[in-house]
C-alpha cells in the first residue's frame, strides 16, 4: 500500500494503547490505511477490533499511540471533514434546519446564505416541509436523514460514517443506504464508513478492510469489482454472493 | 404534533380550576372548624378574621413583604449568576473539580441554615447579610445541577462539536448551555424554594424590617391574626417566585422532554 499525493486520508502503522502497564490493551496493533480522494473505504470486524477507534483517529478526535497519521481535507471550494454518529447527535433544542445549518454558522458563513443551503439539502435528504420541525417530532430515520443533511452542507472532502444507520430497522435502513450511495456518487468525496454489516459494505465500499479483535488488526483488503452506486438487484449477483461468502469466512477467522 | 393547543389550554384551566376548589375546600373546612370546636382565635383565628386583617393591614404587609421579596429575588440571582459558571467548572475534568467537589459535597450535607446567626455576628442587620445569606443557601443546588447538566452531554453530541471546531465560548453558548438548561433549571426551582425560607430565616435572627421579622413580632404580641396574615403573604410570594420561574423555564426549553404535548 503506497500513500500518493492525490490520498485523503493515509495511515501508516497506527497503533493505538488504552491504559498502561498489566492492564495495557492494545486496541490497534500497526494498522496502515489509505482512502482516495473519490472513494470510499469500509471497515468492518467484530465489536471491539477497534473499527471506531481507527476513525476516531482519523477524525481527530484520538490521538494514536505511535505511528503517522494524514489527514488532507483542504480542496478548492470544499473542505473539512464531516462526521455521523452512530445516534443522530442532533441538538433537540434546534429545528431541522437549524440543525442541518449549524456546520456553516460555525464556520462563520452569512446566515442568510446558510439557511438558503440548508433548505436546499432539507430537500435533498427528503424532508421538505420538515425543517421547522424539531428532532423530537421526527421518526429516527428522519432524525438521521436531517444527520446526513448536516454532514453534507459543508460540502466535505472527507465522510466519516460511524455505523449510522446501526439503531435503524432494516427497511429504512436500505433506504438509507441506497440514497447515501447516490449522493455520494453526485459529487467528489472521500468516505470511510465504519459497519459490521456486509453487505452494507459491499453495497457502499470500493475497498473494504476487514478487521481482527484484539488486538486490532487489518487482515484482509478487498476490492468491490462492481460499478458504482450500486442497485438492490446487485445483490444477486454471483460476484455479490462471493464477496459476501469470502467476507464472511474472513470474519469468522 | 397530535395534540391541539385548545385541548391543552382546557387542562391547564381544568388543573388551575382543580387546585383552587381544593384551596377553597380548606379554607371552609378550616372555618368549620374552628366555629364548631370553639377554637381560640389566639390559637387559630376564623380564615375570614385573618382576610380582614390582610385588607386593615394592607399597607404594612406590602411593605414589609416587599423588602424581604427583594432580597429573595436578589440573593436568587446571584445565585443563578455565580451557580451555573461554577457549575461548568465543576463538571470540567481537572484537579480544580477534585477539590471542589469534595468542598461542595460538604457544604451540601452540612446544615446552612445553621450558620445564620454567625452572618448577624460577621455582617449585622444590613440588606447585603440577607442578599448574602439567601445566596448562601441557593447557590448550591444550581450549581450541583448545572455540573451534572454539562457532564450529561453524550459523547456523540461532544465529538460533533469537537469535529466541527465549535470551541471556547460558542461552544457553551451553543451546545453545553442549551443541553444542561433543563438540568439549571431544576436546580433554581429548588434555589427558588429555599430563597423565601432563607430571607425569613435570616429576619428572624438578624433584622428589624421585613416580613419574617412581622411574624415574629405577632408572636411576642400574640397577634396570631396578624401572623397567619402574614403566612398568607409568605406563601404567596413563594408561588409567585416559582410561577415566575417555571414560566421562564416554559419559554426556555420548549423542546424537552418534560414540556413536550403541554
Amino acid at each position: 500500500m503506497r500513500a500518493t499525493t492525490d490520498d485523503v486520508v493515509a495511515l501508516r502503522d497506527v497503533s493505538m494503547v488504552f491504559g498502561a502497564g498489566s492492564r495495557a490493551v492494545v486496541a490497534l496493533d500497526r494498522v496502515s490505511l489509505t482512502v482516495g480522494s473519490n472513494e470510499t473505504v469500509a471497515l468492518i470486524g467484530p465489536s471491539g477490533c477497534g473499527k471506531s477507534t481507527t476513525l476516531r483517529i482519523i477524525a481527530g478526535l484520538a490521538r494514536p499511540t505511535s505511528g503517522e497519521v494524514t489527514v488532507r481535507t483542504a480542496g478548492e471550494g470544499q473542505g473539512g471533514l464531516s462526521m455521523m454518529f452512530q445516534t443522530p447527535a442532533l441538538f433537540d433544542w434546534r429545528t431541522v434546519r437549524g440543525n442541518v445549518m449549524l456546520p456553516l454558522e460555525v464556520a462563520g458563513v452569512n446566515r442568510a446564505v446558510a439557511r438558503e443551503e440548508a433548505d436546499r439539502l432539507v430537500k435533498v435528504v427528503g424532508l421538505e416541509g420538515f425543517a421547522d420541525h424539531r428532532p423530537f417530532e421526527l421518526s429516527g430515520g428522519m432524525q438521521q436523514r436531517t444527520a446526513v443533511a448536516r454532514s453534507l452542507i459543508s460540502n466535505p472532502r472527507l465522510l466519516l460514517l460511524d455505523e449510522p444507520f446501526g439503531s435503524l430497522d432494516a427497511i429504512t435502513r436500505d433506504q438509507m443506504c441506497n440514497e447515501l450511495s447516490a449522493i455520494c456518487a453526485s459529487r467528489p468525496i472521500a468516505v470511510v464508513l465504519v459497519t459490521h454489516s456486509i453487505a452494507e459494505a459491499i453495497f457502499l465500499a470500493d475497498r473494504i478492510f476487514v478487521m481482527s479483535a484484539r488486538p486490532g488488526r487489518m487482515i484482509r483488503e478487498v476490492r468491490v469489482p462492481m460499478a458504482r452506486p450500486r442497485s438492490v438487484d446487485d445483490r444477486a449477483s454471483e460476484v455479490w454472493v462471493k464477496l459476501e461468502s469470502e467476507l464472511r469466512a474472513a470474519l469468522v477467522q | 404534533m397530535l395534540h391541539s393547543s385548545s385541548n391543552s389550554l382546557r387542562t391547564r384551566a381544568l388543573k388551575v380550576a382543580s387546585g383552587a376548589a381544593a384551596m377553597i375546600a380548606i379554607v371552609v373546612v378550616w372555618q368549620i372548624c374552628v366555629v364548631a370546636f370553639a377554637i381560640s382565635p389566639g390559637v387559630l383565628p376564623l380564615p375570614s378574621d385573618v382576610l380582614r386583617t390582610l385588607l386593615d393591614q394592607q399597607n404594612f404587609l406590602i411593605t414589609s413583604a416587599s423588602s424581604t421579596a427583594l432580597n429573595a429575588l436578589t440573593g436568587l440571582a446571584l445565585a443563578v449568576a455565580l451557580g451555573i459558571p461554577l457549575g461548568w467548572v465543576l463538571a470540567q475534568p481537572s484537579r480544580i473539580q477534585a477539590a471542589l467537589s469534595t468542598t461542595t459535597l460538604a457544604a451540601q450535607i452540612f446544615p446552612k441554615i445553621a450558620v445564620a446567626p454567625l452572618f448577624v455576628v460577621w455582617l449585622g442587620f444590613g440588606v447585603l447579610p440577607k442578599v448574602l445569606f439567601i445566596f448562601w443557601l441557593g447557590f448550591f443546588p444550581i450549581m450541583i445541577n448545572s455540573a451534572s447538566g454539562f457532564t450529561s452531554i453524550p459523547t456523540d453530541l461532544r465529538d460533533l462539536a469537537t469535529t466541527l471546531k465549535l470551541r471556547g465560548f460558542r461552544r457553551f453558548w451553543k451546545l453545553e448551555l442549551p443541553f444542561a438548561l433543563p438540568y439549571i433549571f431544576t436546580g433554581i426551582k429548588i434555589s427558588a424554594s429555599f430563597a423565601m425560607t432563607a430571607a425569613i430565616v435570616y429576619e428572624f435572627v438578624g433584622s428589624s424590617t421585613g416580613i419574617g421579622y412581622a411574624i415574629l413580632q405577632t408572636q411576642i404580641n400574640l397577634n396570631t391574626r396578624l401572623m397567619f396574615a402574614g403566612f398568607f403573604v409568605v406563601a404567596l410570594i413563594g408561588f409567585a417566585i416559582y410561577g415566575v420561574v417555571a414560566g421562564i423555564e416554559r419559554l426556555a426549553i420548549p423542546w424537552h422532554v418534560s414540556r413536550r404535548g403541554q
